[in-house]
């Protein structure tokens, strides 16, 4: 028997992790390293990388006011997103906590929006925008909430608003999900303890439910940041395509028309790297905060 | 040991030899993937260049892959460049000159001048596929763009068909009836999809006798170009038009007579025939009835890569699609214009009395494409759409958006020839 060690069972959890390393290596890290290489070369084409140029690409794309808007309009979605999803999601989730009878049919309700694909989605949400002949805006006028036509999609912010409220439609159920995983884990007596100290309902929400949901909070403003402002495409791009008038066009759809319609792959992986380098600032953040000791 | 590897070769050896021999006796296979395989006349087209290519050349097989049009554009881009080259490239007129630019396209000089074929054999889009003398692509069809209307809506609206700019816009308010969602006219007018916003609305542009640009020039504040924007506004602003919806929902409107005119290419009366034969019969086309008098073209181009791996068979396929019997196919199946002049028969033109209209435009109509700067039309689409959506979705006024939109124009082509 040799001795436990480095040739050992020290080596089993590296023998283990090698292919997902080996996955990863191939469709993530090398994909990503070969778009920071092709952010520092001009005038490519697929293979061919184009000339060296430094850091042109990056000085092309911050002049220009195309990127400054879609920055702007990232950041307003990426907003948007998380509001809404926090809203709404937190709000379920308490709901969803309670007895009610039917509670397991709710739950399984609430789902739905997640479950649906995004596409589905995008066109059903398009039709119901429609301006001629959409549901909102009959219902709307049935209601006599409004005397003429909205164009939710054709009008500026209007389509920033719709997209970010479909947007938060499908995203609210993930964080329905894990802020009731998140309620769940907090012990009944501390509300009990609350009660007694004579807390009300906003007291106890406030000091026991809040601190309670901290670290599930801290994931999900994460993901939902970093998937809103980082990865939002499929929505946009079949809803908009960015217009009207850039009004929708966030800093995903400028990377994808610079690099697939405009044929400027430098451009297009130097905004891509921005956009990592951003998501990054958001994960450092996140790494902060889900690692800084309780306060005690 | 020996006698077991003598015996087992016995039997190896043959059957290599039968695999070399059947390896190099295959037929060479041409890869065409394109979205025009999934559409209904373009497919039966193709379908029956491959039989007739196949069968005059028994050692070619014609792989056709149909790639849904929504993935096609990004996903031809990224085979052509990345070396996955298909044999036959589908280009639209901008993209052949970004793609010649580029260096990705075979000149098929060779081949046309074997068959005899010179470049004024071709419509006048032919040429948006030359550079420097020589010939990269050709074309598979031309769509010219002309007014279709529907003869029976206007026929019981008392309407005589539009000729000028005036009777047309009485026409469009005389047709409008939103109890029964009907409209006289539609075009473009929602947000995004810059290419199709410029093609749906050149139709207006050039009738009025503007244009984006001129020899290579921004000339949007021309009086023409001014007037066309302003028209399209007011039609616009007035309701006059379905607003917000995709070109696929408002063509099949106006299939299911919900629309009244619509200026397009001539494909459309397939859409007819197939989606609504009733109508058909009520189906005619004329001459865009704007102050211009000027119509357009969209021509659909096929091209070998560079990277192709079978270009001498590619361009059999090519060669074979236009000799005279399919391109008069082109006509009769596809209901466009082919590459060559003089292929429509007197005895369509009789069954199908709308194709004149959309013959004549042919004939004289120039590209869509921004003149003179067509390698870098998707930026300029893009940036025409941009300001074309603030005038319409913004309310700002038109002469604003002409002025601010030629300055962006300017500043764009000046960046592009330092």
């Amino acid at each position: 028997m040799g001795r436990p060690g480095w040739h050992g069972e020290s080596l089993t959890p590296y023998v283990f992790l090698t292919p997902t390393l080996l996955a990863l290596a191939v469709v993530f890290f090398y994909p990503m390293l070969v778009a920071i290489w092709m952010s520092l070369h001009s005038g490519g084409l697929g293979m061919q990388i184009g000339r060296f140029a430094g850091l042109a690409e990056y000085r092309r794309v911050l002049a220009s006011p195309y990127f400054w808007n879609s920055l702007q309009v990232s950041v307003i979605f990426a907003l948007g997103n998380l509001v809404g999803t926090w809203i709404l999601g937190l709000g379920t989730a308490l709901m969803l906590q309670r007895s009610f009878p039917g509670r397991g049919i709710a739950r399984a309700l609430v789902i739905i929006p997640w479950a649906i694909p995004y596409v589905a989605a995008a066109l059903i949400w398009g039709w119901m925008f429609d301006y001629t002949f959409g549901v909102l805006n009959y219902i709307f006028r049935t209601l006599h909430l409004i005397s003429k036509n909205t164009g939710w999609l054709t009008g500026c912010p209007a389509a920033l608003w719709s997209l970010t409220g479909v947007s938060v439609w499908k995203l609210f159920p993930l964080g329905t999900v894990m802020f009731l995983a998140g309620l769940q884990t907090i012990p009944a007596e501390l509300y009990e303890a609350a009660r007694v100290d004579g807390a009300g309902r906003l007291m106890s929400f406030r000091h026991v439910t809040l601190p309670g949901i901290r670290a599930v909070g801290v994931v999900l403003t994460l993901l939902i940041t970093i998937w809103a402002f980082g990865r939002a495409f499929t929505i946009i791009y079949i809803l908009t395509e960015g217009g009207p008038a850039g009004c929708t066009e966030t800093l995903v759809i400028r990377t994808y028309l610079e690099a697939f319609k405009f044929f400027h792959p430098g451009t297009g992986a130097a905004l891509g790297t921005i956009v990592l380098l951003i998501s990054l600032a958001f994960a450092l953040v996140y790494l902060r905060a889900a690692y800084r000791p309780e306060r005690r | 040991m020996w006698t077991r590897v003598v015996g087992t070769l016995r039997w190896i050896l043959p059957l290599a030899l039968l695999l070399v021999g059947t390896a190099a006796g295959a037929a060479t296979e041409i890869v065409y993937p394109t979205f025009m395989w999934g559409e209904t006349w373009n497919a039966k087209f193709l379908n029956e260049l491959k039989d007739s290519v196949e069968k005059k050349n028994p050692a070619i097989k014609v792989n056709g892959i149909n790639v849904p049009i929504a993935a096609f554009w990004d996903k031809q881009y990224a085979d052509v460049t990345a070396g996955a080259s298909p044999d036959i490239a589908t280009l639209f007129d901008p993209d052949i000159r970004q793609y010649i630019a580029a260096g990705l396209l075979e000149p098929l000089d060779p081949w046309l001048d074997k068959a005899g074929y010179k470049l004024k054999d071709f419509l006048p889009s032919a040429s948006l596929a030359v550079e420097k003398g020589q010939i990269y692509g050709v074309l598979m069809q031309v769509n010219p763009r002309a007014l279709f209307y529907n003869d029976r809506l206007l026929r019981e609206a008392k309407i005589p068909p539009p000729t000028d700019l005036n009777s047309f816009y009485a026409a469009l308010k005389a047709l409008r009836d939103p109890a029964k969602q009907q409209f006289g006219f539609a075009t473009f007018s929602r947000p995004g999809a810059a290419n199709l916003m410029y093609i749906e609305i050149m139709p207006l542009v050039a009738g009025f006798g503007g244009g984006f640009f001129k020899n290579g020039k921004p000339s949007v504040t021309s009086p023409e170009t001014l007037a066309a924007l302003e028209f399209y506004k007011k039609i616009y602003e007035e309701e006059l038009i379905p607003r917000g919806l995709d070109t696929a929902t408002y063509r099949q409107m106006f299939i299911q007579e919900k629309v009244a005119m619509y200026a397009s290419g001539p494909f459309m009366a397939g859409g007819v025939a197939q989606g609504n034969p009733g109508f058909y019969k009520n189906l005619k086309a004329m001459e865009l009835p704007f102050p211009g008098r000027r119509s357009f073209t969209l021509a659909n181009f096929m091209a070998i890569p560079k990277r192709a791996p079978n270009k001498e068979a590619a361009a059999q396929f090519i060669m074979t699609m236009l000799e005279d019997p399919m391109q008069k196919r082109v006509v009769e199946v596809i209901k466009a214009l082919p590459a060559r002049p003089g292929m429509v028969d007197q005895r369509f033109l009789q069954d199908n009395s709308w194709f004149v209209a959309f013959e004549k435009a042919g004939l004289t109509g120039k590209s869509y494409a921004p003149e003179g700067v067509e390698g870098f039309a998707p930026e300029i689409l893009k940036i025409i759409a941009q300001h074309v959506e603030n005038m319409l979705f913004k309310g700002v006024d038109a002469k604003r958006v002409a002025n601010e939109l030629q300055a962006e124009l300017e500043t764009f082509v000046a960046s592009k020839r330092k």
